[in-house]
Order: C-alpha cells, then structure tokens, then sequence
C-alpha cells in the first residue's frame, strides 16, 4: 500500500540538519502521509483511513513512515472531521439563540433557489430538509441593536431571565452547545458578550459561539450560519483532537499538531477545538498549498491548479505566488460558512462523473458519479452506466494493464457495453461516444477555468497549468490548448500532493476590525491606527506560536464598496504609504473594482466595511525528492511499448512510458502515455514533455 | 420553423448524422457551443449582481441576461434567445421578445461595433417601463453574429409614485413613468450623453441609474468577448449553425417533455383580487390542448382588461405561461428560444391577458402571470399528479417606503422598495418550501443589516405564522410576517394579492391563511408586543378581510380592504405589519403522518388546537406525543363527517 518516493536525499543549503515534517491527510479512503526527514528526503505513504476513529489510521501512517513521534518537529493536519459531521448530520445538538422576531432565518436562507430549481415549485431547501438546528431549538433574546449602534430594546434584567429560563429548558432537552447570533453585532457586540457571560455564569460547562467571535462580519444570514456551524461540530471536533493529541503524546510528540484552515495557513489544535469551523475547507486547501510551494520551487508564480479526481475537479488560482481568497464556502445550497478561505471552485465532474444523454440527445457529464464502489463500469464492479474513465479507456489512453497501479483490472468490454447508452441513440459507435464524451468534459473543466481567470480580468495565457489527483494529468494538455496555457506540470509527488503541502505550510492567523464608513470621511491616522493595531495583534500571535516576528510577513487589505453597492470586495494594499494612506485604499478599490468587475466610477463614494490584516508566520520547509539523472532520450526500461490512442484529430501510434523509470533530462514528444502507479499523463500530438529533477513532468503545449 | 422527424427508436434524440445534415455542424461542436453559451450567461449574470447599486437587481436579482441569435430569417435565426441566466424567470421570453421588437425598429443595419440600445416602452413588447432592456450587437468584421442582452428592473424611473408600480392609482400608461423607444445608450463604446440626461433626468435615482447603466454595459461586453473567443475558435459558419442546433435542441428537449403527457384538455382558473381602482376580481382562465408533442394555451375566458394598472402585457403573460408549463413538465431545462416553439398561446386582445394601449400595467408584470401560473399548475395536475403542488403563496407583493433620510449629515431622498416573499405549496413527497420568491423570479434575500444601514427602516421581525400553513398531507410553507418600523414619516406603496382569499390546496389539501397589512399607531401600547398569531393582527387592518365588528381577519366574511395602495403617509415609528399568504396543502391532511404533525406542533408551527380541527391529530397531556387510539377515532369522524 505504501508508495515511497525514493532518490538521493536533498540537504538543506548550509548542509546543515532540517527539521522533520510530517504532513497527513484524512481523505475519505486513504491517508497520505508526507514525511521529509532531516536529510531533506521526501517519501510518500498511504495507509487506510480507520472510522469512525481517524486518529487511529493517522498514529498507524506516521508509524509507517517509519518515525516515532519523538523525532518530529512538526505535525500538521487537514481533516475532514467536521465536513462529514456536517454532509452527514452527524454534529451535536446545537441550540440558537436569537434577536427576537428573527426565528426563521436558517429556514428561509438567502431565499433564492439554486440555479436549477429556477422554476421548479417543488424546491425544498436543504436546512428545511435535514436541518441543522430544528425550529424548537430557536429562542428569541429581548433586545435590539439598531444599525448605528443605538439600543431599541436593551438586554435588561428581565430580558436575562427570561433568557436563562430558555437556555434551562434548550439543556433539558438535550442541547450541548449552544451559537448566540444578534443583530448587528459584528459592529456592536455587547449584547452578545453579556449572553454569553451569563450563560457561562450559569451553565459553566455548555460551549457558547457568539457570532461577533465566530464570524464578525455584516449580512446576518451567513453569520448565523457560520456561527451555528461552528457550534455543531465543535463537540465533534474537540473529541477527536483530543484523541489525536493522547495518542501523538503517548508516541513522544508535544509539539503543537498544526492544523490547515480554510484561509490557506495553520492554527494549533488547541484553538481548532473552539474554532473548528476554520478547519472545513482543510482538504482541497493542502492541494493549494503543495502548489504554493511548487510556484517558489519552480519560480512559476501563476499557476492554474487543477485536481481532478473520481467525483469533481477543483480549481483555484495563484497569481504572484498568491492564492485567491473567497468570502463564502458552501457545503449545500445556503449551508455556508462567510469566513475568508481560499478560493477552490469546483464542479462535479470527474474520472467517475457519469454521460448521459437527455430526452432530446444533449450530451451531460456528471454531476452524478459513480464515485469508487461501483465505480467507472470498466472496474467490473457492477457499474453499468459510461463514465469519463470509461471514455478515456475506450480511448487508449488509460491501458488495462498498466493503469491503478495494477490493483483493478479495468475491462474495455464493459467499459463498451457502457458506452452503448450513449451511442447507440446518436447513431455512433462506442469509440466515437467516448472522443465526445471526453471533449465534453474536457470543455466544462475548461469553462471552469475560465470562470477563474477570463471572467475576472486574468489571462490564461500567463499561467502554467499545474495537474494532480488521479485524474488530473490525462486531459491537463487538451484544456491547456483549449485555454491557450502554453506549460502544464505535473508534480512528481502527485500521490500526496496535499499531504505535501500540509507539512510545510506557514501559520496564519487574522486580525480584522469593522469600520462601516464612507473613506472620505476616515482621515489617514485612523487609517494608520487600526491597520496598526491589527498588525500589531496578528504579529504577536505569531510570536506566540515560536515563530519570529522578522520572518513574518503581513498582508493587508478592506473590504469595500461603491457607495449602493451591497457586494463587498476585498481590495489589496501593498503597504501603507508615508503620506496618502487615503488615497491609496481609494486608488485599490477603483482598480480591483475594474479588474473584477469590467469598470471603475472616479466620482463615486466608496464605503469600507471591514480592514483586514493577516500575518504569515514561517515554519519550516520540506524539500522535494530527487530523481536519477539521464539524458534527453528516455532509459530504454521506461519503454511500455506502443498503441494507438485516440486524440480529436485523430488515431495516433502512441508510445507509453513508465513514469517513475524516467530520468532527469529525458525528453519525450508526443503523442505519449506515461504511466504511474497513482496517475497518467497523456502527452498529445504536437505537445512535449521533459523530466526534471524532481520527477515533474514540463509539458510544452503545440499550437 | 424546422419541421420534425422523431425516431421511433430514439424518440427525440438527433443522431449524429441528423445533426451533420441538417446543420452542417459536429455533434461535439453543437454540444460544446451550447454548454458554454449558458456558461457565458451565467457569468454576465454575476457579473451584473456583484456590480450592481440597485438592490432590486444586485440582491432581488430583478434581472436576466441572455445571448440571443442574429437577424437572419433565411437561417430561421430571428433573434432568438440562445441561452439566459440566472436572475428572474419572468423575463425569459419577454426579454427577447422586446430586444427583437426594438432593434428591428431601431434597424439592424444602423448599429455599429461597440453600440448598446436601450429601451423599455411596454408597448413595444415589453414588460413594465421599470424593466429597461439593453442589447449589444456583436460585430465580426462588418457582420451582426449575435446580440448580448439584458433586463434589468429599475427602482424608480419617474412617474408620480416613487418605485413606479402605483397601485390602486395609475389608470393609464402616461401615469406610471418614462417610457423609452429604442435609442443608442453607448455608441461606439461611448456613452450617449442625451440618452444618459434623458434617463437621469427622469429619476428619482440619478446616481443609482448611472452606475447600473455602466454595469450593464459593462456586462453586455464580457458577453461579447466569450462570443468573440467561440467565434475566432470555431469560425463564423460553425458558430451560425450551432445556433440552429441549439434551437433544435431546445424544440426537442420540449416535445419530449409534452409528448409524455396523455392527450386531453385540461382547465384551471385563478383570479386577481382586485386592481385597487375597482374592487373587481380579474379572472385569469387557462385551456391547455394537448396533442402528440405540441401544445395550446389558451386564455379565453378571461377578464377584460382592469381600470387600475394589473393589466397583463400579452409578452409577459406569454412568458408566464411558458414558466407555468415548463414549471410542471420540464424545470430544470436551461431556457432557449427553442423551447417556446412547441406551444402556441391565444391570448384576447382587450383582456386582463393582453391589454391594449394606453392600459395601465406596471402592476400587470406581475399578477396575471403570477395567477396563469396557478392556473396551469392546477390545470396540469391531473396529467401529472407527481409534479402536482398547492398553490404558493401567488402574488410578487411590493412595498415601497419613500422619505427623508435624517440620520446623516445632511437629510438625503430614499426610496426602499422591497418584495416580501413567502411560502410555496405542498408537494406529492414533502411539504411546501416555507420561503422563496414566486417561481416566475428567483432573488437573493437582502441582508437586513445592510437595509437597515441603507435606509431609516427597523425591520423588527421576520418570522413565520403558527397555523396559516394550508394543511395537506403535505402541507404548505406557513405565510411570513413582517413587522417594520420606519424611524422617519415615509410616503408609503404597497401591492399585496391573496388578501380575498385563501390559497388552494390540490388533491382534498386545503388552502393557506389569507395576506394582511396593519399599521400601529407609533403611540400605541402594544407597539413592539409579539404576537403575529394571523388572525387578530395588531393596529388598524387595512389591508386583508375584515371584521368590523372586531377588528380581526375573517376570510370568508369579512369586509374587503384592498391591499393595493399608494402615497399613504405613515408617521415615523408606525409599525407596518405585512402578513403574505400561506402555502396550499397536497392531498387530505386526514392522511399526513400524525408524527410529522407532532413534529410541527413541536416546532410551533402548528397549534395543539389545529393539529386536532385541522388533522384529527391527538396529542397527549404533555403536548408531545401522538395519541394513536384517539387520533384515529377523531380522523374517522372526520372523515364520515365529510
């Protein structure tokens, strides 16, 4: 089961030790483990993922890399813990406590249904189906903020009784952590402090998410959500992570193990236990970070990534070496949290996505999938229904012999059978299904894309396109020449891609401040005064965490808008200017507002609602693996032997390559199919493909 | 329009061959061109919501984008909508109805590169004046390849009432606003001062109409360069006749869906409560003929055509009974032009269904369609008893507070205009969606923290109302009450249907509690009590069935207060109470589960008193068990008693 990267070491610079890291990833089947030791050496691990209990699973993964807990430096984790608790209604019994009058808000979310259910009067929201705190659980609190800060109703002593009783009753029935929303708190969060001091005065032992804390940010709907969110997986959370940290304990680690956030950096166990819900995104967020790597390994500062597995392809965006950061994550339609995370957008479409064709013969792939069990129909486990794999087998691009690491015999016959369900009706044979139904999905990934880059202002063409997950490297050159990339990599380590870049992520940590006025009317010393103040707060959090303050950096930015504007934006500031600070948030908001948005209005006001600084605190790096080093022509050992492939323009004798017999130099044109244990990399006609030192594979796209 | 030849085999599907010969296209082109047109769409959507000043488009989403075809009817391309997005159903096939109407008056040969129209006139195929269209020809070389498009709801757009829709007053179209024949908004990609000084000059918004007018432009240009990429990637030819393709498709994917149904003629009816000018009801009387794949709408039988302003544009009914069936026979199709081929409509001229100039109709965008909607879901029931669903809570009601802003520096003119949703109808497998806009739109909730920063309005509660769910084996969503508090005198509008009756129920469920508005007096006692129990509102009921002996709502008996009203002063902290109607109910609430009524009662939806009157549902002492024996005999009862 383990796949072990192996190569001469790499020391650091100075040839002095470094530090040991490890990087673990919870998937749902397997659990990667990256491992660079203190030579620099980089090995890859896998072992299976234990439930309902994953500390089990994890202990056992390190224990496979062959350290004891004693010899590592630092841990860092991404776990899906609270994303299933959620996808699966597993989290606890939360009750929401409430401005009066504003009981219903989970329930009519932001009212709007999904873009399918347009006109469809049958819609039904997912937290009215499967909710996750039902309507009994809501109790009002008396009180009322007005927007600019004068109390309408104040939280008075009768008000606190009455509260008390509620929150007596919410625990006689069971409740075990309760989430506190109000009415403009983000800006005016005493009334939420007064409840939860008086809860904890009370009920000592009951978690209290206040909103102002969990998420002080406007527009009440997500921050309730976030909130309650929040709430629901923190019993969850806070169990397993204490199991995680005895047993790492008990094998002589006492480190803090890092755990990756949706913001794209690290926090401590001790503060995901009360903030769990920083944690959601922490899967796809390791693949980003493994790529913000490579863009300072490689000196490739803008590049798509692309991770295509069984059931969805994700996307984000580095420009710079910077990752792009988004203000919502979605699990279901309106279940969100409103927390900073880094952008990865997804859609549901990938090795297992599912064609099919509707009543009139338009061609869908996915978003149904037939995921692992059963499977793409070629896996002969009973699936019966064509899929992308299917398609791409049909196609000879994927080998029956040589393709998952030899574990599952894939079978063109059913993949054939399959794909009948489509030809047949348009009249075509299987092999011609099967180059549509590849184009189709290769089309939508690209219409992804370009939803990234295009449709905000980004051109493509200055991006490499960097391919992982199992699926990722077959169609990355076809959607590169669609998007007119001229470079696609894919990384040599792509088994554990987002275990690698877990182990080396830098820590973050936020400080943000509400401000909600006009810019005109902030004059440049309070300007200066809360970026200052928040800096000053997010530096000395990192100093905390044994990291120095010299090696920070800061990042600094607001979230504005034009003046009748509802949706914020979030604009960069490169630093504060010595005179102008004013001037300079004016002239950022007028330019990010015309990149993203396609105009800029001179004369328009522009409010700020919220300045944000987040400080990234340096941890230490892993090295990449090295590979053996050869000249330009592939090692004859590498050589598979040929087939035909089938490419848009045509059938093409293709030469196939085992992907881990390549040296360093090897230069190999297309059409070619390199075979690995975890991946395939489908060179196409026109295109070329050079082996690096570190088992990256340089595709040079043709025209 | 293309004649068509199904397969025995393979019914609607075209096969490869069909599609080579009659397009001269690649399947996978066809297909790839028509995946990334509704991409494209989609994207312009977007883009307009997050740049937009107005919150009727950037948070009601009061808008839709769309690509339609070039002129060129020797390829049967007459400006058709290829692909739209997003935004608001209602302007699917109004929209490009319109944009055809006004650039062949405009002329097709006076359009240059870089050019955008702007049009609203209702009369020229279009909805209300407060959707202003845009479209923007997309040149290649000297040729019009196709034509980026939107429609976009304004707040004001002049008129004597702010937020235009002027109910119970306007009756005549001169009364409700500027209205625009086609003219160039940009040309060249310049802005086209007297277009901009007509249209700002004419607003009680200028600077909110300035920058949604450059949004929109700005929008309809990214739409142009995705159309310019297909273009330069598959050549203009291929282009062309993947729109032909696309149009097909739509047809296909249309006729299938038909086909499914059993031949017959089905009949439903629904009524507008009245205009506010008239208390008269204003039948919306729907026949749908039904034979092999195509389809007849046909609204004879309906009202005249209303004194008052609820006159129905015959686009705009078109496009609601286009929703209306599709709603029931294919809801989750992306929406083309094709799709419209297979179903003919006969609307009378003169009618409530298509009225004829000067009527009035800015309120008539909204409630015949809403009204034709719950006649062909009733219609159709039948033939589709597992689409089937109450009736929702059908109206678009609309509010508008009108005022000086005193809380800043300087007081400032506002306006706020707010649509307040409600509840869908019980279904054949759940109950009712309790919150949504009507389906013949589709909006993003405002934050009512950001409305309450905006405007001088304290909205103090917004919650649902025990017991006005119509019950059903499914019931539907419970109606929504809220409670405002303007903190300055305002100058108030309000439309609000289902004020006259209850909703209706489908398959023996019953109908939802009926809508209301009352105001209390800002020195009243109970201003700031809760109650919101539906049927004893606080203040003066002046809206909604009332019993004048006791003040209370009485649906069936009550004295009739419209509830459409405009210009009515409200003192500062008034408290404005609008109660929508509830969900209707899905078969006999004799057969729902006694256990997802306990649930209910639990929840606070449901009253003990109405789990037993309304579903012969027991519970126990503690409020929170089923009693299964007494249950039984109760609904037994019940059941012999009707």
């Amino acid at each position: 089961m383990a796949s072990t990267a192996t190569g001469p070491a790499s020391s650091s610079e100075d040839g002095s030790p470094r530090s040991v890291l490890v990087g673990v990833d919870t998937g749902g089947t397997f659990t990667d483990v990256i491992l660079s030791d203190a030579t620099g050496r980089v090995t890859a691990h896998k072992s299976p993922t234990t439930m309902p209990d994953p500390s089990d699973g994890f202990v056992r993964g390190i224990r496979k890399a062959g350290v004891s807990g004693s010899e590592i430096d630092s841990i860092t984790h991404g776990t899906t813990i609270g994303l299933n608790a959620i996808i699966t209604r597993r989290g606890a019994k939360v009750g929401l406590v409430h401005t009066e009058g504003f009981r219903d808000l989970l329930d009519t979310g932001r009212a709007w249904r999904p873009v399918e259910a347009t006109v469809d009067p049958r819609y039904r929201r997912p937290h009215e189906e499967r909710p996750i705190v039902r309507r009994n659980l809501r109790r009002p609190v008396k009180e009322r903020m007005m927007a600019d800060g004068t109390v309408l109703f104040p939280f008075d002593e009768e008000a606190r009784q009455d509260l008390l009783v509620k929150v007596r009753e919410m625990v006689d029935a069971g409740v075990e952590s309760v989430a506190v929303c109000l009415l403009h708190s983000y800006k005016f969060p005493e009334h939420e402090r007064e409840i939860q001091a008086l809860i904890a005065s009370e009920f000592p032992d009951l978690p209290v998410d206040i909103s102002s804390d969990t998420c002080p940010y406007p527009k009440e709907y997500g921050r309730t959500m976030t909130t309650v969110l929040n709430a629901y997986i923190r019993p969850i959370t806070e169990r397993y992570i204490t199991q995680l940290r005895d047993k790492l304990s008990a094998d002589g680690y006492t480190n803090p193990i890092w755990i990756a956030t949706n913001q794209g950096g690290m926090t401590t166990d001790e503060v995901s236990k009360t903030k769990p819900v920083l944690t959601l995104g922490s899967g796809p967020v390791g693949g980003v970070l493994a790529a913000k790597r490579y863009s300072e390994l490689l000196d490739l500062p803008n590049l798509i990534t692309f991770d295509l597995g069984g059931t969805s392809a994700d996307v984000s965006i580095l420009t710079g070496g910077q990752t792009v950061m988004a203000r919502e994550l979605v699990f279901e339609h309106d279940i969100i949290t409103t927390l900073p995370v880094i952008e990865v957008s997804s859609i549901g479409a990938g090795g297992s996505s599912i064609a099919w064709l509707d009543p009139a013969g338009g061609i869908h792939v996915g978003p149904q999938s037939a995921g692992g069990d059963p499977g793409p129909a070629c896996y002969g486990k009973g699936g019966e229904e064509p899929t992308v794999t299917d398609a791409w087998l049909l196609q000879n691009i994927l080998d029956a012999e040589q393709s998952l690491g030899g574990e599952i015999e894939l079978r063109p016959d059913r993949a054939e059978a399959a794909m009948a369900r489509v030809a047949e009706p348009l009249g075509v044979d299987a092999a011609e299904a099967a180059r549509v139904i590849g184009q189709v999905a290769n089309s939508n990934m690209a219409e992804l894309i370009r939803r990234m880059t295009i449709y905000r202002g980004l051109d493509p063409r200055d991006y490499t396109l960097l391919a992982f997950g199992a699926a990722g490297p077959v169609p990355a050159g076809a959607i590169a020449r669609d998007l007119g990339v001229g470079q696609v990599v894919v990384p040599g380590l792509a088994g554990g891609f987002s275990a690698y870049g877990l182990a080396q992520a830098d820590f973050t940590t936020e400080e943000t401040a509400p401000i909600m006025s006009m810019l005109d009317s902030v004059d440049d010393a309070r300007l200066r005064e809360v970026f200052g103040e928040l800096a000053e707060k997010a530096l000395r959090t990192v100093e905390q965490h044994d990291m120095r303050r010299d090696e920070s950096s800061l990042a600094l930015s607001f979230d504005g808008m034009y003046l009748g504007q509802s949706w914020e934006l979030t604009a960069p500031i490169a630093q504060l200017p010595e005179s102008g600070v004013r001037e300079a948030l004016v002239e950022s908001f007028h330019a990010t507002h015309e990149l993203l948005r396609g105009y800029r209005i001179e004369d328009m006001g522009i409010r700020i609602l919220t300045a944000r600084v987040v400080a990234y605190g340096q941890r230490a790096r892993a090295g990449l693996q090295e590979i053996e080093a050869g000249g330009a022509e592939p090692p004859a050992e590498a050589l598979i032997g040929h087939r035909e492939v089938d490419f848009p323009g045509g059938a093409a004798r293709t030469a196939c390559y085992r992907r881990e017999a390549l040296q360093s130099g090897n230069e190999i044109a297309g059409p070619a199919v390199l075979h690995d244990e975890n991946f395939t990399v489908l060179v196409s006609p026109g295109d070329t493909c050079r082996v690096d030192a570190h088992g990256n594979c340089w595709l040079t796209i043709g025209n | 329009m293309a004649t068509q030849q199904t397969n025995p085999a393979t019914g609607y599907v075209a096969s490869a061959e069909d599609i080579r010969d009659r397009f001269d296209i690649d399947l996978t082109t066809g297909e790839v061109i028509r995946h990334s047109l509704i991409n494209t769409c989609s994207q312009m959507a977007w883009n307009l919501t997050v740049s937009a000043f107005s919150s009727v488009v950037r948070d009601l989403q009061d808008f839709s984008v769309g690509i339609a075809s070039p002129w060129m009817p020797e390829q049967e391309l007459e400006l058709d909508l290829l692909a739209s997005a997003e935004g608001c159903a209602i302007h699917f096939f109004t929209f490009q109805y319109k944009a055809r109407n006004n650039i062949l008056e405009f002329g097709v040969e006076n359009l240059e590169p870089g050019d955008v129209l702007v049009y609203n006139d209702p009369f020229r195929g279009g909805s209300h004046v407060m959707d202003i269209g845009c479209a923007r020809p997309v040149f290649i070389d000297d040729e019009i390849v196709a034509f980026t498009m939107t429609d976009a709801h304004w707040v004001d757009i002049g008129g004597p009432v702010p937020g235009g829709f002027s109910p119970g007053y306007a009756t005549d179209m001169w009364m409700e606003g500027l209205r625009m024949s086609p003219r160039l908004l940009m040309r060249g990609g310049k802005r086209v001062k007297s277009t901009f000084d007509l249209f700002l000059d004419n607003t009680r918004i200028p600077e909110i109409s300035l920058n949604d007018l450059q949004a929109k432009a700005a929008t309809l240009a990214l739409g142009e360069q995705a159309i310019r990429r297909s273009v330069e990637r598959y050549g203009r030819d291929t282009f062309i006749n993947a729109m032909r393709y696309v149009l097909d498709y739509g047809e296909r994917r249309m006729r299938a869906a038909i086909a499914e149904l059993p031949d017959g003629d089905y009949e439903g009816e629904d009524a507008i409560d009245d205009d506010g000018v008239t208390p008269e009801e204003h039948l919306v009387k729907a026949t749908l003929r039904k034979r092999g794949d195509r389809m007849e709408l046909d609204l004879s039988g309906s009202a005249r055509q209303s004194v008052g302003n609820a006159n129905g544009q015959s686009s705009d009914v078109a496009s609601g009974g286009h929703i209306a069936i599709k709603s029931m026979i294919l809801p989750d199709v992306d929406t083309n032009a094709g799709l419209f081929r297979p179903i003919d409509m006969v609307l009378p001229e003169g009618s409530i269904v298509h009225a004829l100039p000067p009527a009035a109709n800015t309120q008539g965008h909204l409630l015949p369609t809403c009204k034709l909607s719950t006649a062909v879901q009733q219609a159709l029931a039948d033939a589709r008893p597992d689409m089937a669903v109450g009736e929702s809570y059908d109206d678009i009601p609309t509010v508008a507070f009108a005022g000086l802003d005193t809380r800043g520096a300087q007081p400032a003119p506002f306006v706020c205009f707010q649509v307040p949703f409600g509840p869908f109808g019980g279904t054949a497998t759940h109950d009712g969606l309790s919150y949504s806009l009507h389906i013949i739109g589709n909006c993003l909730e405002l934050s009512y923290e950001i409305e309450e920063e905006f405007y001088p309005i304290v909205i103090l509660r917004k919650e649902f109302v025990q017991d006005t769910a119509g019950p059903g084996t499914f019931r539907g969503g419970p109606a929504m009450v809220w409670e405002e508090m303007p903190l300055v005198d305002v100058v108030s509008s309000a439309s609000f249907e289902h004020v006259r009756k209850k909703t209706k129920g489908v398959f023996d469920g019953e109908g939802g509690h009926s809508a209301y508005i009352s105001i209390v007096d800002p020195d009243a006692p109970d201003r700031n009590a809760a109650d919101g129990d539906g049927k004893s509102p606080r203040g003066t009921v002046i809206s909604g069935m009332v019993d004048t002996a006791t003040g209370a709502i009485d649906v069936e008996n009550g004295e009739f207060r419209t509830g459409k009203w405009a210009n009515r002063q409200i003192p500062a902290r008034s408290v404005v109470i609008m109660q929508v109607a509830g969900g209707g109910g899905y078969g006999s609430p004799l057969e729902r589960d006694p256990e997802l009524v306990r649930r209910d009662v639990e929840d606070e939806l449901v009253s003990v008193e109405a789990a037993r009157s309304q579903y012969g549902v027991v519970l126990g002492a503690d409020g929170l068990t089923v009693d299964a024996s007494a249950t039984e005999s109760l609904r037994n009862e019940m059941r012999s008693a009707a």
